[in-house]
C-alpha cells in the first residue's frame, strides 16, 4: 500500500463527475452495468498522489446485458424495391431451456429394433444356414439320399462332355475324373451353377442333378464323397506319414513357406490353425489363394501327410 | 439440430454397435465359407468397421460435448465447480499415463532390439495412452475451467 | 518471452481478435472435424511412411527372394518399431476421412447448411471429397502387392474409358500403360506431394470461408440472441474440445489399427501373373456394383469415332451425374437473406426423404458389388436398388409427416 496516494477517482466514459472517489484502502469499486446502456464504454481511473502528481489508467469494455433486437429479412447493403417485409427478432439471454430429450423407452426400443434387425438378417437369411452347414459334422444322412450315378451319366453326356471329355478325362476344360473338387459338394455346386473362368454357368441344374453328377464322376475312380467325409476323422499320424509329408513339403512348399514351415515369402504354416481344418487346407492347396499358385496334383493323402509333418513343427 | 442434445450421439453409438455387429457376423460368415482367416478383413468388413469407428467417435464426442457444454448455451461466465475428487482422479490418471508411457518406450526398445511385438498390443497400448490423455482433459475442463459463453456480433472482423 | 513477442507482433491485439472468437456449439460439427483430424493424422503418419518407402518396382533381393523395391520397402516399414501399426493407422485414417467427409456432406444436406451464403463452401467441400477419394486411390497402389496392383489396374481402365481424353488422362497419371516402371514413381509423387498440397489448400479455403461465414447455429440460439453468434471462445474452451476430440479419434484409430492391420501385404504377396480378382476399396464398391449390373458390352458411339462404353457409363457418368446434381443444388434455393440457423430435417420432409433415398441407393448399389456371392441376377438387383430407394423415400416422407406433422408453408418454400 502506497502511502503517497491521496485519492483515486473513477470516471465512467466522458463524464466530468467521478463515479466514485476512493480515499482509503481497500480501493473497491462497484459498478452496476444494468444502469448504463449496452455498448462500448470507457472506465478512467485517475490516481492522485500527494504533491499533485497524477496517473491515469483507461480501460475499454463492453456492456452486454440485453440482446439487441435483430432485423431478419433485410441484410446490410441489400438492394430493395417495392414493399419490404422484415421481422424484428428479440432475444432473451435468460430464456428457459427447452424440455425434450431422448426418453429411456425410445432408447431401449430403438436399440432392440436396430440390433434385432441385424441379428434377424444374419440369423434367418441364407448366410447363417451356410455357416451352420459349413461347420456341421458330415454324416451319412446329411448327404443327398439317392445320388443316381446313371442319371448323372446322362446329364454329363448332355451337358458337360463336350468340354470336359467323354470320360471326364479333360479336354477344353480340366479333367473331372479324380478331381478333388468332386468331393467338395459346395464348391462343385457353386462352380457349376455360377461358372468360373471360361466355364459358363449351368443354373438349370437342380441340387439333385448336381448330386447325381458327382456320384457319376466319383465312380470314375476319383476321390469319392466317402473319402472327403472321412478326412476330418483321419487317424493319428504315423511315422511314415510324417516322413512322406516331409519329402512332399520340401519339394513343393518349402520354397515359399520356409524349410520348417516357419514362413517366408508365404505365411507360416507351423502352428497355423488351418492345419486342423483338412478340407480348407486341401482346398487352399488345390485351388491356390492370393499369390499362392494352385497345386491340384497333390492328392488328399499326400496333403494329410504334409499336415502330419507340419504338426510336428 | 435444435440444440446440443444427446439424441443424435445416442444413435451414433447405436449405429456404431450395429456396424460392428454386421462386420462381426460378416466375418464369421466369410471365415466359415471361404476358409478366410478371421483376422484378415474383407473389403466389406473394412467399410463396416470404418463407419462403426466414425459413428463411435461421433457418439462419444457428442456425449462429451453434452456433458461439458450442456445442451443450450446462455451468455455469461459460469465458474467451475472445483471438485477435490476431480483433482484426485486427474492425479491418478496422470500416474497411469506415466506408467503407460514407460511401457510404450519399453515396447519401442524391445521392438528395435529384440524383435516384433504383437501389433494388437502396440496399437491398443497407444490407444489407452491417448484415451487417458483425453479423459484428463475432459475432467480438467469440466471441473477447473470456467465456462465462458459470448454472444458475438456476426460481422466480427475475423478473419476479415 | 510473451512480452518480447508482443512488442514485435502486437499479440494482444491478435489474441483479442482471434482467440476470443465465438464458436457455436453443436455435436454435428464434430463430423467435419473428424475428417480434419483424420487428415492431420494422415499427414503425420504419412511423413513417417515417406521416410522409409521406396517408389520403384525394380526387383531387389531381400532374404534371398526377388521382390519389387516398393513391396520390399513396405515390408521394411512393417518391421520397424510400430511401423506396421502406423501404416495401419494411415490406411484406417484414409478410410475414416472419406467416411467422415461423406457423412459431413449428408449433415450439411439435411440441415440446409449449403444455402446462401454458404454455396462456395458447398462446392469447395465437394471438391475436397473428390480429392480425398483420388488421394486414397493413388495411395492404394503404392505398396505394390497383388491386391493393390489389380485394384489400380481397374482404376487405369476406368480412366481410359473416358471418351476422347481417357487414354491421355490415364497415361498422365500412371506414366504410360499401367504398370510400367514409371507408374509407381508418378503415382507416388501425386499421392505424397500434389494431391496433399491441393488438399491442404482446399481445406484451408474451406475453413477460412467457414470462419468468415460462421456455422449454421442450432435453432435455439435464435431464441437467445438472434443474429449473433452464441458460442464459446476459441481459447480456451473450443481448443479443449478439439484436443479432446483429436485424442479420442487417435485412440480409436490406434485401437482398430493395431487390432486389424489394414492391408496386410505379407498375406497378399507381390503381384504375380495370376493376380486374384479383387474388389476395390469399400468407397468405390458402389461404382463397381453399378458396373456389375449394367450390360458389359454397351457401346454408344459419339462423334469423331469415340465411344462411351459400359465402364465409362457406370464409373464416370453415373457418379458424375450425382456430382452435377449436388453442384446445382444450392441454385434451387431462392432465399434472399442469409441462412443463419440449421434447418430441422423434420421440417423439410422432401429433402430429408431424398437424402435417405440417396443413402439407400448407395447401400444397395454397394451390395450389388457382391452380385456373384449373393447369387442374384442383374434384373433382381435393379429391382432391389430402385425399389428400396423409392420405398425409403416414401417411408421417411410419411413417417415425418405422421410424427411431426406437415411443415408450415414458409418452411416448404425454403426447401
Amino acid at each position: 500500500m502506497n502511502q503517497n496516494i491521496e485519492r483515486i477517482e473513477v470516471f465512467l466514459d466522458e463524464s466530468k463527475e467521478p463515479l466514485q472517489v476512493l480515499t482509503n484502502p481497500p480501493f473497491k469499486v462497484k459498478l452496476d452495468t444494468l444502469n448504463i446502456p449496452d455498448g462500448p464504454h470507457t472506465l478512467r481511473v485517475v490516481t492522485v498522489f500527494k504533491g499533485g502528481k497524477m496517473e491515469e489508467n483507461v480501460v475499454d469494455f463492453e456492456v452486454d446485458n440485453l440482446p439487441s433486437p435483430f432485423i431478419d429479412g433485410i441484410d446490410d447493403g441489400q438492394q430493395v424495391r417495392g414493399v419490404v417485409e422484415f421481422d424484428v427478432l428479440t432475444g432473451d439471454y435468460e430464456a428457459p431451456k427447452s424440455k425434450g430429450r431422448l426418453t429411456a423407452t425410445l432408447a431401449v426400443l430403438s436399440t432392440i429394433v436396430v440390433l434385432g434387425l441385424i441379428w434377424a438378417f444374419f440369423a434367418f437369411s441364407g448366410m447363417s444356414t451356410s455357416i451352420v452347414a459349413a461347420n456341421a459334422v458330415q454324416t451319412e444322412e446329411s448327404k443327398p439320399a439317392a445320388a443316381n450315378a446313371d442319371h448323372g451319366k446322362e446329364l454329363y453326356a448332355a451337358q458337360c462332355a463336350s468340354c470336359h471329355g467323354a470320360k471326364a478325362e479333360g479336354g477344353f476344360g480340366p479333367a473331372l475324373a479324380g478331381n478333388p473338387m468332386v468331393g467338395e459338394a459346395d464348391d462343385f455346386n457353386k462352380v457349376v451353377v455360377q461358372g468360373r473362368g471360361s466355364m459358363p454357368p449351368f443354373s438349370n441344374l437342380s441340387e439333385q442333378d448336381l448330386a447325381d453328377l458327382r456320384a457319376y464322376l466319383s465312380s470314375l475312380g476319383g476321390k469319392s464323397d466317402a473319402g472327403a467325409a472321412a478326412a476330418p476323422a483321419a487317424p493319428a499320424a504315423s511315422e511314415a506319414d510324417v516322413a512322406t509329408g516331409k519329402s512332399v513339403y520340401s519339394q513343393q512348399c518349402a520354397g515359399c513357406h520356409g524349410p520348417n514351415g516357419e514362413g517366408g515369402f508365404g505365411p507360416a504354416l507351423a502352428g497355423n490353425p488351418l492345419l486342423d481344418k483338412p478340407e480348407e487346407f486341401n482346398k487352399v492347396t488345390h485351388e491356390g489363394r492370393g499369390s499362392m499358385p494352385p497345386f491340384p496334383q497333390l492328392e488328399d493323402d499326400k496333403l494329410a501327410a504334409v499336415r502330419a509333418f507340419l504338426k510336428t513343427k | 439440430m435444435y440444440k446440443n442434445d444427446s439424441v443424435l450421439p445416442f444413435f451414433g453409438l447405436l449405429l456404431a454397435v450395429a456396424f460392428w455387429m454386421m462386420a462381426y457376423y460378416d466375418g464369421l460368415h466369410l471365415a466359415a465359407l471361404a476358409g478366410h482367416p478371421l483376422e484378415e478383413l474383407s473389403g466389406g468388413q473394412f467399410g463396416l468397421i470404418t463407419f462403426g469407428a466414425l459413428f463411435f467417435i461421433y457418439g462419444v464426442m457428442g456425449y462429451v460435448s453434452y456433458w461439458l457444454e450442456g445442451d443450450e448455451l446462455r451468455p455469461g461466465r459460469h465458474e467451475s465447480p472445483n471438485s477435490f475428487w476431480a483433482g484426485v482422479t486427474i492425479a491418478t490418471l496422470v500416474i497411469i499415463l506415466v506408467a503407460l508411457s514407460g511401457l510404450l518406450v519399453q515396447t519401442v526398445i524391445y521392438w528395435a532390439n529384440t524383435g516384433p511385438v504383437s501389433y494388437g498390443f502396440a496399437g491398443r497400448l497407444t490407444g489407452y495412452i491417448l484415451l487417458d490423455m483425453a479423459a484428463i482433459l475432459m475432467i480438467y475442463k469440466k471441473y477447473f475451467v470456467a465456462e465462458v459463453v459470448i454472444a458475438e456480433d456476426e460481422h466480427s472482423e475475423v478473419p476479415w | 518471452m510473451y512480452r518480447w513477442f508482443d512488442e514485435r507482433l502486437n499479440l494482444t491485439r491478435f489474441n483479442k481478435k482471434f482467440l476470443n472468437k465465438a464458436f457455436a456449439v453443436h455435436h454435428s460439427y464434430f463430423i467435419g472435424e473428424i475428417a480434419l483430424f483424420a487428415f492431420v493424422t494422415l499427414v503425420i503418419t504419412g511423413i513417417f511412411l515417406t521416410f522409409n518407402y521406396e517408389p520403384s518396382i525394380r526387383m531387389v533381393k531381400v532374404a534371398g527372394k526377388s521382390l519389387p523395391a516398393a513391396y520390399a520397402s513396405v515390408l521394411y516399414i512393417d518391421s520397424l518399431p510400430f511401423g506396421a501399426v502406423l501404416r495401419s493407422v494411415h490406411h484406417w485414417s484414409a478410410s475414416i476421412m472419406i467416411a467422415a467427409a461423406f457423412i459431413h456432406l449428408l449433415r450439411i444436406l439435411i440441415s440446409g447448411a449449403y444455402k446462401r451464403p454458404r454455396e462456395i463452401n458447398w462446392f469447395v467441400g465437394l471438391l475436397l471429397l473428390l480429392l480425398t477419394i483420388l488421394t486414397a486411390f493413388t495411395g492404394y497402389s503404392l505398396p505394390f502387392d497383388a491386391f493393390s496392383a489389380t485394384a489400380t489396374g481397374i482404376g487405369y481402365g476406368i480412366g481410359t474409358s473416358i471418351p476422347y481424353i481417357g487414354e491421355w488422362v490415364s497415361q498422365v497419371i500412371f506414366g504410360g500403360e499401367f504398370p510400367t516402371v514409371h507408374s509407381i514413381p508418378r503415382v507416388y509423387s501425386l499421392h505424397v506431394l500434389w494431391f496433399p498440397l491441393l488438399l491442404m489448400a482446399t481445406l484451408g479455403l474451406h475453413m477460412l470461408v467457414m470462419v468468415k461465414q460462421k456455422h449454421t447455429q442450432p435453432t435455439y440460439a435464435k431464441k437467445v440472441a438472434p443474429g449473433r453468434i452464441l458460442g464459446v471462445p476459441l481459447m480456451p474452451q473450443q481448443a479443449y474440445m478439439s484436443t479432446i476430440l483429436f485424442l479420442l479419434y487417435l485412440a480409436v484409430v490406434f485401437f482398430i489399427g493395431g487390432t486389424w492391420i489394414a492391408h496386410p501385404i505379407q498375406v497378399y504377396g507381390p503381384p504375380t501373373a495370376s493376380t486374384p480378382l479383387v474388389k476395390p476399396d469399400w468407397y468405390l464398391i458402389w461404382v463397381y456394383g453399378i458396373l456389375q449390373i449394367i450390360p458389359g458390352d454397351l457401346k454408344i458411339p459419339l462423334p469423331f469415332g469415340a465411344v462411351m462404353n459400359s465402364e465409362f457409363i457406370g464409373s464416370v457418368l453415373i457418379p458424375g451425374i450425382l456430382g452435377l446434381v449436388a453442384i446445382l443444388l444450392p441454385f434451387l434455393d431462392t432465399r434472399r437473406t442469409k441462412m443463419r440457423y440449421m434447418e430441422l430435417p423434420t421440417r423439410h420432409p422432401v429433402r430429408t426423404a431424398v437424402t435417405f433415398a440417396l443413402l439407400a441407393f448407395l447401400v444397395t448399389t454397394t451390395l450389388a458389388g457382391w452380385k456373384g456371392e449373393l447369387g442374384l441376377s442383374a434384373g433382381q438387383l435393379w429391382a432391389i436398388i430402385i425399389g428400396s430407394s423409392l420405398l425409403t423415400y416414401l417411408v421417411v416422407y410419411y413417417a415425418i409427416i405422421l410424427i411431426w406433422g406437415r411443415p408450415p408453408k414458409e418452411d416448404l418454400d425454403a426447401a
